[in-house]
Parts: C-alpha cells; structure tokens; sequence
C-alpha cells in the first residue's frame, strides 16, 4: 500500500502548484501567532516571575510615609483591623558624591530592621552581605546602581543625609520588589546613573536623621479577607496626627503600578495585533481556496462522479488548509518563541526581578493553534463549501458566466476620460466588492498597524518636549530638605553659575471635591515666574492667577471638577491646615498630576510666612561643573537635577528601544501588506490569463497588459492607504485613551509625526511594488497560444 | 529578396519543431506558402497536422524554428517579441474559435479595445454594424448568443484596418446555420474592405468559400486547390 492516498498527493501537489501564495499566508499566520505567542507568553513569564517575587518578599499591600511617630504608634498599627503585618522604618531622600559622576546623584535611604529580616519589603541579597549591627556605615546597595557604575563591594560612597555627612560602605548589593522598576520618586523613567537605593540599619540611618525610637515610613500586609480601601482609611486615620501624607495600595505604588501598567499595555498589544493579522490570514485562505476549488470545479465533479463523498472532497481541502495553519502555527511559535526571549529580556534590563525566565508554557500556543484554527476555518469553509456541495453533474459545466454591469465610475460619467482597458479594472473590482473590500481593509490595515506600533514613540517625543522644553524652562532644579525661609534664595543665586534663581514651595495635600479625593502635591510658585511653564492644551502660557488653583486636566477629571468648582483642600504637613479654595484653570500636563497656586496664596494657605523648600535655576554652562562641585558640599540639598540630563538619558533610552520597535511594526507590516497584495497578484492574473492573453495577442504591449495588472493593484492601494491613516490615527486615539495610557501617572498624548505616516505608506508601497512586479514576471512565462485554446 | 507586389506573405522552407521532454515534434517541415493581396484563402487539415503552428508563426504569436517569413518585404523570421507585438498591433486581426471577447466589456467596448490602440482605426460602430450588430452594442459578452459574440470578435479584428485576417476554426464552436452567418460576416469584410482572410478548419466543406483552399498534412503542404467559382456561405453545408 502506499503510504499517502492519491488524493492526499493531490494535496501535496496543489500545496507545491501555489507555494508562493501558500506562503504568503503561512507568514502572514506566523506573524499572528508569533505576536500572540511571543507577547502572551512574555506577560505570564513577567507575572509569574512577579507573583513568585512579591509572594517570596513580602511585597507590602499598603504602604505610608509620615512626618514622624514614635514607635508604640506602629504597635497600634499592628493591631488595626485587618492588618497582618507592619514593618515601621526610616526613609530619607540623600546626596550622593560618585566617584566619575560630575553632578550629584539621588539616593533612597531606606532602613533595615537592626536583627532578622524586614516583615514586609524583604531584600533579595544578590551579593555580600547585610549590614552588621552597629556598623553604622554599612549599607546594601541596589544592584543595578553598582552594575551601572561598575562597582564592587567595598566600595565607599560620600552621602549627605538631611544636612548630615555619612561615608557608606557598600557591603552587599540587593533587588527589592519595592523597586522592581528603580526609577526615582515621581519620575518615569529609570536612571540607574544618578539614582539608587540604599539599605541601611535602623538605627544608623535614624541617628542621622534624628529619628531615634520613631519612624516616617510604613508598610503591611493584609489578611486575605480584608479590604484595602478600608485598611488604608484605618491607617490614614491613626497616622493624621503624625503626619500621615495618606496610605497608598499597592496599585498605586511608583514601582507596582508602573510594572502592572507595561503588562496592560503588553495584553493589550497580544491582543490587537494578532487579531488583524488572523483576520487577515482568514480572508487569504478564502480568496486562494475559493480561486483553487473554482479552477478544480471538474476535477471535484470527477471526484464525486467516481463515488467520493461531500465530505471526503471536503476533507480534502480541510487538509490543505491544515498544512497552512499547522506551518503557520509552526513558524509562528518559532517567531514567537525568538520574540518572547527578546522582550522578556528586554523588560527584565527594566523592571529587575530576581528570577526573570522566559518560559513558553503550553497555554500560549495551544491558544494560538485554536484561535488560527478557527479564523482559517472560518476564511476556508465559506471559500470551498459552495463548490464541494454541488451535485456532480452540474460542476461538470463550467460556472455560469459572471454578470457584469457598467460601471459606477462609468455611470458617473467619467468613463469618457478614461481608455476602455481601465473598464476591465473597475467591473472587476465592482463584480467581487466583497473581495474588493476586504483587499482595501486587508492592505489598510496593513497601515494602520505600522501606524500603532510606531506612533508611540512621536507621543513619546512629543510628551518630552513639552515637558522639558515648554514646561521646564530652567536649567536644573534644586531641593532642599527642610522649607526654609526666602531669604535662603539670595544664597543659592550666590552659589558658582547660577545666573537666576525662582523659589517654588511644594506642598503634600489631599484635595477633596464631594467624595473624591487625591493626595496630591500643590506647587507655590511666584507672581513673576518665569522658569515654570504652565500651558492648556493649545500650548499657550497660562498665568496663575492670585488666588486658586490651577490643576493639570488629569487631576480635574479625577476630581470631576471644572474651573469655578470649589475643592476642599486639607494639608497633610505641619499644622495640618484645611481650608476651601476655588479652581481657576485647567492646563495640559502629561506627567503625574500636578497642581500650582500662588506661592504667597500657598503660604497663606499654610499660614506659614514666606517660604520655599526648592529653586529653578538658570545656569551659566560654562560653570556647571563647579555648581555641580559646590552642591555637593552643601548640606541641606537634597537633590539636584539638571533638566539637559535628564533629557539625554530619556532620550536615549528611547533612541535604544524604539528604534527596534519601528523595525519590527515595519516588518510586520510589510508582511501584512505583501501577504494582501502578492495573493490578490496571483489571483488576478489567474482569473484574468485568457484576457491578457488575449489583449496579448490583440497587439497589446507587455506594459499595457501589465499596467491592467497593476491597475487593480494600484487602485486598492491607493484606495487603502488613505483609510489605513485614518484607521492608524483612530487606533492610535482608541489606544492613548484606554487605561494602559491613560493613567494617573502619565498620558500619553495623540501625536503621529509625519514621518510615521510616511514610514507606513513606505512600507505599504514597497508591498505592492514587489507583488506588483512579481505578478508582471510571471506575464513573460505563461504562454498565450496555450491559454487561447482552451475554453473558460 | 523582394516578394512580389501581389502577395502579403512569402514563407520559404519554414520549419517549427518543439522540444516535449525527450521527443523531438516536427509541427512544420520545410514549408512554403504565400498568402496573396484580399485573397480569402482556407487551411485545411485534420488535428496535429500543423495548421495552427502555422496560423501562429503568420500572426506573430510565434516564430520558426529554421527558415524564412516575409510581411509585406519585412523579414520577420527571428524578430524579437517586442517587434512582434507591434506588428499583431498594427497588422494582423485574430479571430478564435471561443471567441475571447473580455467578458467585463460591452461589443462596443471590446472593439473600442482594439481601436484604442490602432493607428488607423475605423469607427467600432461601423464595424459592429458591418457584422450586424448594429442593435447589439451595449451588450456584455454573457447577454449574446455564440454567433453574435463571433460576430463581435470579427469586428474587433477588422476594426484596426488590419492587411490580414487569421480566423482560428471561427465556426468550430457553432451549429451551421449560425456558422453561415458569421462566414457570411467574414466575407463581408473580405469583399468590401480587401482584406487578405486565413481561416483554419478541419472542415472541408467552408474550403468552397475561398479562393484557394490549402491543404496541409504531416506539417507538408498536401494539396493546393484554386476555386474558380466560390459559393455562397448559405450553399455550403456541414
């Protein structure tokens, strides 16, 4: 017996007959299932490897700073409803003079408990050791920090705390799921340069802020049953007296929330992608079937006429169909597997977890393997069943004559304009208007995916320079530990290139507007400022006016206020003040949720003299070096940032990942594109052979048979691509308002610079030229004597 | 050489062989033939006796394998493809046997087709009318009988004023009585416009029609017949 029947060697051969469509398709499938594996399995290796983490350290579930308490306070804590366990520290923002670092570095001062391990937030030593009791200078360092450096263990670091010079030793280093994504306070990107995280002993770290007995940082875990909300109320309530500046889930934690967000945005991706491209892939499949079984309609009648059943020959094409998918879905785990290392190993240089592995699992591409399956299905079943259920001696005739009518273009009446061979391209077109259609939208597609994929980084641009070159107009900015009166603002002008300083007085708060409320920091800023730009959505100045508010458009929705509204403002810092206070603008912010008054409005609002607690500074550049020098050595600096490198750092990273993601959105595309256009080619030409022949034989030259060819091709590009950069936009529009970027912490805002078009329209063009061309190729092989004589 | 003033082509000693995997076919051998000014002549011959690699070679669609052709004092023996295409498009007019109309066209715009293209074109409604089918022209394809899309197809040859007419089996696809009516166009067009007409068959009864019926057998000339006295094509019967 043989080992394949003779009718599955047919399947063999029409495989190998169409292997350029074939694989067409297969790739286009790959493409799918490779997102959809490679993002799929990326996302569960993330959350598996952040669950082990959170669940192995005891990632807290709430977490609070405060002014201070003493430490029975944290007793009481421990015994608040709900509450399972509470770790009591100090924490404290340094300054960090690194050797081969020009300006100052910002350190996170977190303290260890003096015997045993933290109850919450545990470390995760990768190397050396804890500090040792009573050695006051030792301290663990996070590992990104010392691998970005290049330091090793032993090293020491002069570092000014509150005022106070400390000389760390670095004794071990450490990764904390605290800081998954180690970017400082506030900020939204990681720079491994000018932060770290330093783990220090109690009682070192609190004699240095005089915090001996006390503590100003919480963090608990809660019992399976409770509720965080209700937990979080409970702890605000014992710690408003102390200076509680309000307790956060861990949803909202910088480091959390910026994790669990990138994995929304990720499903979000595994999800949109790969439905376009098996959508894609199920009108493939039904256009090259429904060509093949019609060009077979005899053979399937001699078929049936020998005594196969409907749904032998039926079978027969359900395994043509599987050879693609199975190839496609093989190709794709392959693509997908290569995607998911890459990506997993490209989150894991930002959000470190100890144990980051990529794994395949199984859910992934069997997922994959039943969503294709049902796609080509779907695409095949409606292609061949018309055909495989005629009784045979009617498939035995040829197919009724397709009906044709004139025209629209030609009822318009502009088919006087045009020669009579651009009529054979507008009835066909108009004859199949579902193919027609799904051609377009399959090619518009095609653009618009390079248009989502690669916008995010024009947005990104965008964002930054509105934020660093409208919105931050100084050169650096300056924190000081404690507020302190104006008069300090005449030093720090005094300080070696500082051509202009402009106070600012931030203030912690919690704004409340009928039930909803935010903890938010309101920002002083003086009547002539000139270094902080405040803008609305048009990119105009807007003044702050002498009294109210002026909050960013996100922290207005949040709060459902509008300007007129009135919001209750409680102060979270000293006497805790709470007073009612109009708000006056609305303006544009795509970073965190700020809001800004007057400084003296603020300050009457504290009821407090004029103070500051930071400057904007305008700096002579030649002299930098020498600020930079000179803060160091002042105490009572607590941070200083240079707004230029801030900007390279971020651009760079950006410059790094998002290149390789245009890289990959054009391939994906093209592929996409070549898939639509190469198949819709092939099928032209094999539905229209007798035609060109014939207008061969007529006298026609090559490049006029061609340019009908390429006409129908050419007029669904150019039909397509308008639509796909209008889809593109609206997807891109759909997307920066759905909650992966949308969030509280950042937005992203709705641009798509000219070249992401043209990078679409690029790839798209370049599809059909290759399709176009390849199809043109084959007009010189066929023989026009040998089409002419047999019967349609 | 110069063929005379009274003959469109002169072919000397042409041969067509095809390569078919390992078999040498010999479609054409060592034939010579001409085909004279407004003749009308008809090739007859049964299947595989190389009537249409004849028929191909005369319109351009192919070319011999050794010998020599000549149009109108053109050597066109070896020309290259691009050189042929120009010559189908300014000279010759092709009728086949399942007529090839362009099925998304109406009869006007499958002439206009042609005309669109050729330099001294008539008017397509002329030649729609010349075959008959004056009342006919905006239809497609699908909505004409077999006779009537030959008829078309006629016209679309003549339209471009072509100096020959190669017909391929023209009536194979027909039942006589519509086969006469589109001889009778194919002679209309013979008589009145001069132009020089080849049809093909293996039926020998369309050979009383012409002015010389050609007979071709093993890829040889068998026979050449002149017909003092053509008939009518409504006297001929098959």
């Amino acid at each position: 017996m043989s080992l394949l029947n003779a009718i599955d060697i047919k399947v063999v051969r029409d495989l190998i007959r169409t292997r350029g469509q074939i694989t067409a398709i297969v790739l286009v499938i790959a493409c799918g299932v490779g997102v959809y594996t490679g993002m799929n399995s990326t996302m569960r290796s993330l959350e598996s490897a952040r669950a082990s983490y959170y669940a192995e350290h005891r990632f807290g579930h709430v977490f609070v700073s405060l002014k201070r308490a003493p430490e029975s306070v944290g007793r009481r804590l421990a015994s608040v409803s709900g509450i399972q366990t509470v770790q009591t520290r100090v924490v404290a923002n340094g300054t960090l003079d690194v050797p081969g670092l020009l300006e100052a570095a910002s350190g996170l001062l977190v303290s260890l408990p003096d015997h045993g391990r933290p109850l919450v937030n545990d470390l995760r030593l990768r190397t050396g050791r804890l500090p040792r009791a009573g050695a006051w200078e030792e301290a663990v360092a996070s590992e990104a920090f010392m691998a970005t450096h290049g330091f090793s263990l032993g090293q020491h670091l002069r570092t000014v705390i509150d005022g106070t010079r400390v000389d760390l030793k670095i004794v071990g280093t450490a990764l904390s799921p605290e800081f998954t994504y180690a970017a400082a306070p506030g900020q939204l990107f990681p720079d491994d340069r000018r932060f770290g995280v330093f783990w220090l002993g109690r009682k070192a770290l609190a004699s240095a802020l005089d915090m001996d007995g006390a503590f100003n940082s919480a963090s608990f875990r809660i019992g399976r049953d409770a509720h965080v909300d209700d937990v979080i109320a409970r702890v605000d309530s014992v710690l408003a007296r102390y200076g509680g500046l309000g307790a956060i889930a861990r949803k909202d934690q910088h480091s959390a929330f910026l994790l669990e967000n990138e994995l929304r945005q990720l499903q979000g991706f595994a999800f949109l992608i790969p439905a376009l491209f098996l959508g894609v892939a199920a009108f493939l499949l039904n256009m090259v079937l429904g060509r093949l079984v019609a060009g077979q309609r005899g053979d399937i009648a001699a078929l049936k006429a020998f005594g196969y059943r409907d749904s032998e020959v039926g079978l027969h094409y359900a395994k043509l169909m599987g050879v693609i998918v199975g190839l496609g879905w093989v190709l794709g785990l392959v693509l997908g597997v290569w995607m998911g290392a890459e990506t997993t190993q490209l989150y894991g240089s930002y959000y470190r977890f100890p144990d980051l592995v990529y794994h395949l699992g199984l859910r992934a591409p069997a997922e994959a393997a039943v969503i294709t399956a049902v796609a080509a299905g779907v695409g095949a079943w409606s292609a061949v069943r018309r055909t495989v259920a005629l009784p045979p001696a009617e498939a035995m005739r040829p197919a009724a004559p397709p009906v044709y009518k004139p025209s629209a273009v030609q009822r318009t009446g502009l088919a006087r304009l045009l020669p009579t061979w651009a009529h054979i391209v507008f009835r066909e077109l108009e004859r199949r208007p579902l193919r027609s259609v799904l051609s377009v939208a399959g090619v518009a597609m095609a653009t618009a995916l390079t248009i989502v994929m690669a916008f995010t980084a024009d947005s990104v641009r965008y964002m930054l320079n509105v934020q660093f070159g409208l919105g931050q107009r100084e050169d650096a900015q300056l924190h000081l530990a404690e507020p302190r009166s104006t008069g300090v603002l005449a030093e720090l002008e005094k300080l070696p290139g500082v051509l202009h300083a402009e106070p600012f007085r931030s203030v912690p708060v919690e704004l409340v507007h009928g039930r909803r409320s935010e903890n938010v920091t309101i920002s002083g800023v003086p009547a002539d400022a000139h270094l902080v730009g405040l803008i609305d959505e048009g990119l105009r100045d807007v003044p702050v006016a002498e009294e109210g508010l002026v909050l960013s458009r996100k922290l207005a929705e949040i709060l459902g206020v509008r300007p007129g509204d009135q919001l209750w403002v409680k102060v979270l810092e000293g006497r805790r003040h709470e007073t009612e206070v109009p708000v006056t603008r609305v303006i544009e912010s795509f970073v965190g949720t700020p809001a800004y008054m007057r400084l003296e409005a603020l300050c009457r609002l504290l009821n407090e003299p004029s103070t500051l607690n930071g400057a904007r500074l305008l700096v002579d550049e030649a002299r930098l070096t020498e600020l930079h020098r000179a803060v160091k050595q002042t105490p009572g600096v607590n941070a200083f940032t240079s707004r230029d490198t801030v900007l390279r750092t971020v651009s760079e990273m950006l410059d790094d990942n998002l290149g390789a993601m245009v890289g990959v959105s054009m391939t994906l595309a093209l592929v996409m594109a070549f898939g639509v256009l190469y198949n819709t080619a092939r099928i032209t030409l094999a539905d229209r052979a007798r035609e060109l022949a014939t207008l061969r034989v007529l006298g026609f030259r090559r490049s006029e048979v061609a340019a009908i060819l390429v006409g129908e091709l050419a007029l669904v590009v150019v039909v397509a691509i308008p639509l796909g950069l209008l889809a593109g936009y609206g997807l891109a529009a759909a997307l920066v308002r759905s909650p992966g970027f949308d969030t509280d912490q950042f937005r992203l805002p709705l641009v798509v610079a000219s070249a992401t078009y043209a990078t679409a329209v690029l790839a798209v063009l370049s599809a059909g030229i290759v399709s176009g061309w390849s199809a043109c190729r084959r007009l010189d092989s066929f023989n026009i004597i040998e089409v002419l004589k047999t019967r349609d | 050489m110069n063929a005379p003033q009274d003959t469109v082509y002169r072919l000397e000693a042409i041969t067509k062989t095809y390569i078919m995997g390992d078999v040498e076919v010999h479609a054409l051998r060592s034939l010579d033939f001409d085909l004279k000014r407004g003749e009308l002549l008809v090739l007859l011959g049964p299947s595989g006796s190389g009537k249409s690699t004849l028929l191909n070679i005369l319109g351009g669609l192919d070319t011999p394998s050794t010998g020599r052709m000549f149009y109108e004092n053109q050597d066109l023996s070896a020309p290259d493809r691009g050189r042929l295409t120009e010559f189908r498009r300014s000279h010759v007019g092709f009728v086949f046997q399942f007529y090839n109309l362009i099925p998304s066209l109406t009869a006007l715009e499958n002439v206009k087709l042609v005309t669109d293209i050729a330099a001294n074109a008539m008017d397509p409604a002329a030649a729609l009318e010349l075959v008959g089918l004056s009342d006919r022209m905006d239809h497609f394809p699908a909505q004409m009988s077999g006779g009537e899309q030959q008829r078309v197809a006629i016209a679309r040859a003549i339209a471009k004023q072509p100096a020959v007419l190669l017909c391929d089996e023209p009536t194979g696809a027909l039942d006589v009585s519509t086969g006469q009516v589109v001889l009778e166009a194919l002679l209309e067009v013979n008589r009145t416009l001069g132009t020089a007409t080849v049809i093909i068959t293996h039926n020998a009864a369309i050979g009383a029609v012409a002015n010389r019926v050609v007979r071709i057998a093993d890829g040889r000339i068998a026979r050449v017949e002149e017909n003092a006295r053509p008939l009518l094509p409504s006297e001929v019967a098959w």
